[in-house]
């Protein structure tokens, strides 16, 4: 009897399933209630960046800084040269900066950006590439060292929206905070961009 | 990583090399077989999401030495690779590869004419093609447990004891990615191939 009970044991823990993690602390990504991301038919996207000063480090970075928050290859991205053929471009808004090395300073607001989602005349279907710019802000002096390490956290966030997260985070502790204050995704920004990679999309892509 | 090729190249070494001596004492047999998997993660986000390698080859050599017992020491070397799927709300997608290499030791024994049980256990590593998502941060060695039979009809080549394998093996997984996103415990997985062996060197019956 005790070695029944015993090779029962054995096989209950040998035939026991993990639990999914529950993925509780997400944030909204919708616009208005319409969700946008890339469809698997779409993955690789393709991303065009200015080819002056790093720009494409930037945007590169950034793309392997998302690419790591989502488990199952949901989404990647690859640099293209030509813009013509590119599914997302990325911008000077202006001004460019000089390629230094970033400062590890606490964050200043050195620098902000723009994404923007053209949608079709039916509402459904984007109209043409997503453009995201860049801005070096000049109401203040700051170093170009600040400015780098500013470049860095505002193009992981502005990114962040070309991948579908089309709200802000209400938490400064995230990536996608309005005002961008952290290099990396947090927690939060992963769990988000791992739901919205599993929802169903009412937006589709531009077509190529 | 070691591919198809590799494990050809270590059998034919193995086979000019080894001493004569050596050989009337030990025999290697190789195993050519395709490999089930059962998934590896078992996920819900949104909706449930499970991560499985696909059906694969995989190749096994297996060194034992001669014995005047009825159970025969071995080793086993076995290789396999798979492309790793992600099934989804009835879909199916491709998003990387995977090659695991497991190495056992075990005895076997003929429980029948012409058919041979063997129960070995060892350790199991995943190398996936890129370290990206679930394999962001490494992987793990793992215990493996396995058993197999290997059938070699009177009417085959007996002088090669060339037959029928069919192997089965478990082993717990996960990885530091994993657990990382909330994955507490690890998952069970269970393999099973079905393939055709041949004495590659040495005399004696040998069970992969």
């Amino acid at each position: 009897m005790k070695r029944r009970l015993i090779i029962g044991a054995v096989l209950l823990v040998a035939c026991s399933e993990p639990a999914a993690p529950d993925r509780m602390a997400w944030y909204g990504f919708d616009f208005a209630g319409d969700v946008f991301r890339w469809p698997e038919s779409r993955v690789p996207v393709r991303y065009y960046a200015d080819t002056r000063s790093n720009m494409r480090d930037l945007v590169a970075r950034a793309i392997g800084a998302w690419e790591n928050q989502l488990l199952y290859g949901e989404f990647s991205g690859d640099m293209v040269n030509d813009s013509t053929v590119a599914d997302v471009i990325v911008t000077w808004f202006d001004s460019v900066p000089p390629n230094v090395p970033p400062d590890n300073g606490p964050p200043v607001f050195a620098c902000d950006g723009v994404t923007t989602l053209q949608l079709d005349s039916a509402g459904t279907a984007l109209a043409e590439p997503i453009h995201t710019q860049i801005r070096i802000t000049t109401a203040q002096v700051y170093t170009a060292a600040q400015v780098s390490a500013c470049l860095q956290r505002v193009t992981i966030h502005e990114l962040g929206h070309t991948l579908g997260l089309l709200q802000e985070s209400p938490a400064q502790q995230d990536i996608m905070y309005s005002a961008v204050q952290v290099s990396a995704p947090s927690g939060r920004d992963r769990q988000t961009v791992q739901v919205l990679y599993h929802t169903a999309p009412t937006i589709a892509p531009a077509p190529r | 990583m070691v591919g198809l090729g590799g494990c050809a190249a270590i059998a034919t070494l193995l086979t000019a090399f080894l001493p004569d001596h050596l050989t009337a004492q030990v025999s290697l047999h190789a195993t050519v077989a395709a490999r089930y998997t059962s998934p590896l993660v078992h996920d819900s986000i949104v909706v449930p999401v499970d991560v499985q390698a696909a059906v694969g080859p995989a190749l096994a050599l297996a060194i034992s030495q001669r014995s005047s017992s009825p159970w025969t020491p071995d080793a086993n070397l076995d290789v396999s690779w798979s492309s790793l799927q992600r099934h989804e709300s009835g879909t199916t997608s491709k998003f990387n590869s995977v090659t695991t290499i497991a190495f056992t030791v075990g005895v076997r024994r003929e429980i029948a004419h012409g058919l041979t049980a063997r129960a070995g256990f060892g350790a199991i590593k995943h190398l996936p093609s890129e370290a990206i998502g679930m394999f962001r941060a490494g992987t793990g060695l793992w215990a493996l447990g396995t058993a197999s039979l290997y059938w070699t009809p009177a009417a085959a080549g007996v002088a090669h004891d060339i037959g029928l394998s069919l192997r089965y093996d478990v082993h717990r997984f996960s990885t530091a990615a994993l657990h990382a996103d909330g994955f507490t415990s690890t998952q069970l997985v269970h393999r099973l191939s079905l393939g055709i062996g041949m004495r590659i060197l040495g005399k004696g019956a040998t069970a992969p």
